[in-house]
């Protein structure tokens, strides 16, 4: 007698939520149209892709796109410039805004505060096509870093131009644009530490730094647990704007990233089948490395999207 | 009752979301729907002559009677910047020469895109790869041959003999036909071939006189002296602190400011991403790799090293060497003969009207010819037509290369137009730039030259032909004869204007004497691109684009230089040579 309860009461349910099913619909169709159904074009990864020929003619190679594109030097290169690239744009992207979010805790002067934090948020909301002409002229050779380093007897660096340099400067760069939104993460997690922590502690003896050390950061630990394993999803996003605003030739050798190796040859020079090769390798790559992300998320963090 | 309310409110929602996703107003609407088009006038019967002899009372307007059916083609469009009669946001897409073309022809064009050129280039990609194909399209070089090999193009051959006017095969023919051989595959004409001069691309040196003549220099003669020329420009900062030799930037053989014809006083006849294809010892090798070139490059090297070349030339983009050209701090730049009225080299002679410039050609390295290179067919694009599309557009796409050929190279029906079509449509509203039908008179410049400077000589304009030849006279009178200059027609321009196109020692004289004295070898490939150019090109453009800039700034020594050819071989080079001259053989 209970389980036709159960479904009558299921059911009862579902009518009572269908209007929220509705308003899920629209996304839902977007969602479709815009990400779902262009995967139909990972077909021309398998393909000798012949725009002339569209997806039903062109002739199908198995995984021979796949085999050219992991011979190419150029992909190799681009393949390890990405993973060291983003590997550190996630280190330097969690840790300074992290120390910086320490730091301004510690700011009495609530204004002062509030200053450097609007400040540091302020180059999140511009785009790389108007940081990279910034970026440009800043370590040009007569630019102000230049200047600075002639100062104090240096010789110039082509920055730009240098292979020694370049990644760097896009590590640094990027670290610079977007700290602003992890550091409002790590400052709003701060303030949900017990203060008492802090006044039990001053009671105590206990100085800044280790009121730091033994209060803050394990009170902070969760969110740093679950945002640097979110961002081993981030692991093959060397940041495609960003590169493709800075680099040029001559630094091709440390900065050529797949994504921009994905656009010279798909866009650029047409190449669409082994473009997509590499776009559908980065992408199960990806998919794989966010898998082990949520899952570590889960595992240290309790946290779940699923 | 709030339910229902609630459900159609949410199903409206949906509605519009989904709607508003999948329109595109400017896409889904025909040119034709946007501003209603009367029907045509008059009507021809077409022959079944295929070579109807031309009336007694040939006006030129025959070529442009209308289709017996009017039709609808589909296009995609290129846009940017147009003249100064253009109005203000006008673009090719909305011209009124659309709406003439379907008064006139009876073909309403509906453009499917109208985009700046390089995104216009992805969208036609798109185009190709969903299948959604426009039926009149320009294609470059890759593409015609791709389409071409996949029967994705109509034969044009008929329509051409009987419809196009007798300029434009006159044109061809004064070229052997070469361009619509290449253009013919299995004998069928598959494209109508936008062709320039040959002598468009040969290669010049354009220098600062103004500085030279401070400095006491005489037009370089030899690589020495023109070394000798840049490094006194840079040491006496002519252009104040950071004056420079030479301009390029990181792409350093492109379309515009670059080395080639620097590399060409070598013997090395570098040009385009695939570089050109040498005759040697009845082979053809690809002259980016050739000991010549290493050897200019090691010239370009030792000019870097001495300041000559802007340090950080490999990181600029062509719109960071027109500021340094803008702001007078470059003193050479090689190039094409158009370089005079680039704008860059506008911008420096506006920003200080003491900027001189002036034309010279390749000068030899020591032991060398001082030759260029030139195309054996110049063929810009080619306008085809794809195979699905309607009914009589061959005959259309070939009368509305005959419109564009009447208003730009004839001058009776240029005024015609002007009254007709001017008054119908709307003021400024006349834009025939970027049209996809365009079409140019090969030795439109050849003549022009020709007949301007004979118009200067004789002091009167009267025996000029065209809107274009008038505008040079204008431009003479202008600079040398105190006539009035207009908004338009500043002094730079009207200088640029005249010395690239008619001064017999400006860009295309210079061509002329170069022509004259045979001062060039030819490049000797026009085939089609092979397997392995499509499949590795992009990856051996890269890789000499790479060497190339890490050589000259000195990051690779010059050991390197073998190990780049034997990478560049390895990486395809060898299989393309070896494609390349099986495909010359066959066309031998």
């Amino acid at each position: 007698m209970s389980k036709p309860k159960s479904r009558k009461k299921k059911s009862g349910q579902f009518k009572r939520e269908i209007p929220f099913y509705l308003m899920l619909l629209p996304a839902l169709v977007i969602l479709i149209i815009y990400s779902y159904l262009p995967m139909a074009g990972i077909i021309m990864a398998f393909q000798n892709f012949r725009p002339v020929l569209s997806f039903a003619n062109s002739p199908f190679v198995g995984l021979d796109n796949f085999r050219f594109v992991i011979s190419l030097p150029t992909f190799q290169r681009a393949f390890r410039n990405t993973a060291i690239i983003a590997f550190w744009r996630i280190v330097t992207g969690l840790s300074v805004p992290l120390l910086l979010a320490i730091l301004l805790n510690e700011v009495r002067k609530k204004w002062f505060a509030r200053m450097v934090q609007t400040t540091i948020f302020l180059p999140f909301f511009l785009s790389w096509a108007v940081l990279g002409g910034v970026v440009r002229e800043v370590f040009s050779l007569g630019g102000p870093v230049n200047q600075v380093i002639g100062i104090f007897g240096g010789d110039p660096i082509m920055f730009m131009g240098s292979n020694t340099w370049f990644r760097t400067i896009l590590v640094g760069t990027h670290t610079w644009q977007s700290m602003g939104i992890n550091l409002i993460i790590f400052l709003a997690a701060i303030t949900n530490i017990d203060t008492g922590q802090y006044e039990a502690a001053d009671i105590d003896g206990c100085n800044k730094l280790k009121q730091v050390w033994h209060i803050t950061l394990p009170g902070m630990l969760p969110i740093i647990i679950l945002l640097s394993t979110l961002a081993i999803g981030q692991l093959l996003n060397a940041g495609f704007e960003q590169v493709l605003m800075l680099y040029s030739p001559i630094v091709y050798e440390t900065g050529d990233i797949l994504d921009t190796l994905i656009y010279r040859m798909g866009l650029g020079q047409q190449l669409f089948s082994p473009a997509a090769a590499i776009g559908l390798f980065r992408g199960l790559l990806s998919l794989v490395l966010v898998g082990i992300a949520y899952w570590c998320a889960y595992r240290f963090s309790d946290y779940r999207i699923f | 009752m709030k339910k229902i309310l609630l459900l159609a409110m949410m199903l409206l929602l949906a509605f519009f979301v989904t709607t508003a996703c999948g329109s595109n107003g400017e896409e889904d609407t025909p040119v034709a729907e946007a501003t209603p088009t009367p029907a045509p006038v008059e009507t021809a019967e077409p022959s079944d002559d295929p070579a109807p002899e031309v009336p007694d009372d040939f006006d030129g307007l025959f070529y442009l009677a209308p289709l017996a059916n009017p039709i609808t083609l589909r296009l995609g469009a290129s846009v940017g910047e147009a003249g100064p009669t253009v109005r203000a946001g006008i673009t090719t897409d909305q011209g009124a020469h659309n709406q003439f073309i379907y008064d006139r022809i009876g073909v309403d064009l509906y453009y499917m895109w109208a985009l700046p050129s390089a995104q216009a280039g992805e969208r036609f990609n798109l185009a190709l790869a969903t299948g959604d194909i426009p039926d009149i399209m320009t294609l470059s070089h890759v593409s015609f041959f791709e389409m071409a090999e996949h029967g994705q193009l109509r034969c044009l051959r008929a329509a051409f003999d009987r419809y196009a006017r007798p300029e434009i095969k006159e044109m061809f023919e004064s070229l052997d036909n070469t361009p619509l051989d290449i253009a013919t595959i299995n004998g069928e004409l598959l494209a109508i071939p936008h062709v320039l001069d040959p002598a468009q691309g040969l290669g010049q040196i354009w220098y600062r006189g103004d500085w030279a003549d401070a400095l006491d220099f005489t037009t370089p003669t030899t690589m020495d002296e023109l070394e000798a020329m840049m490094q006194a420009f840079v040491d006496n900062e002519m252009g104040g602190p950071g004056t420079r030799g030479l301009g390029i930037y990181s792409n350093p053989v492109s379309w515009a400011p670059d080395v080639r014809a620097i590399m060409h006083g070598y013997g090395a006849y570098v040009g385009g991403s695939a570089g050109n294809w040498l005759l040697r010892d009845g082979e053809l090798v690809n002259a980016l790799i050739q000991p010549e070139t290493q050897n200019a490059l090691n010239r370009l090297r030792s000019w870097y090293a001495s300041g000559i070349i802007h340090p950080e030339f490999v990181t600029m983009n062509i719109d960071q060497l027109q500021a340094e050209l803008s702001a007078g701090r470059v003193g050479v730049i090689s190039g094409e003969w158009w370089l005079g009225h680039w704008g860059g080299v506008v911008a420096s002679m506006e920003y200080n009207p003491d900027v001189e410039w002036r034309v010279t050609n390749v000068v030899p390295a020591e032991g060398q010819l001082g030759y260029t290179i030139r195309g054996r067919a110049n063929i810009n694009n080619f306008r085809a037509l794809s195979a699905n599309a309607p009914e009589g557009a061959e005959e259309a796409l070939i009368k509305m290369l005959n419109w564009f050929w009447e208003i730009f190279f004839v001058a009776e029906p240029f005024a015609y137009i002007e009254d007709d079509f001017v008054q119908t449509g709307e003021p400024g509203a006349f834009v025939w730039h970027w049209w996809p039908m365009l079409i140019w008179n090969a030795f439109e410049q050849q003549t022009n030259f020709d007949m301007v400077n004979a118009a200067i000589a004789a002091g009167n304009p009267d025996s000029l032909t065209s809107i274009l030849q008038v505008d040079l006279f204008n431009s003479y009178q202008m600079l040398f004869n105190d006539a009035e200059f207009d908004d338009w027609w500043s002094h730079e321009r009207a200088w640029g204007e005249w010395f690239t196109r008619v001064a017999p020692d400006g860009g295309w004289g210079t061509n002329v004497d170069i022509v004259r004295r045979g001062a060039f070898v030819e490049s000797q490939f026009t085939g089609p691109p092979t397997e392995t150019h499509l499949s590795r090109g992009s990856i051996l453009h890269d890789m000499w684009l790479e060497f190339y800039a890490g050589y000259i700034i000195g990051n690779l020594p010059e050991s390197e230089w073998d190990a780049f050819v034997a990478m560049w071989l390895a990486t395809g080079g060898a299989d393309w040579t070896v494609e390349i001259n099986e495909q010359f053989a066959r066309m031998q």
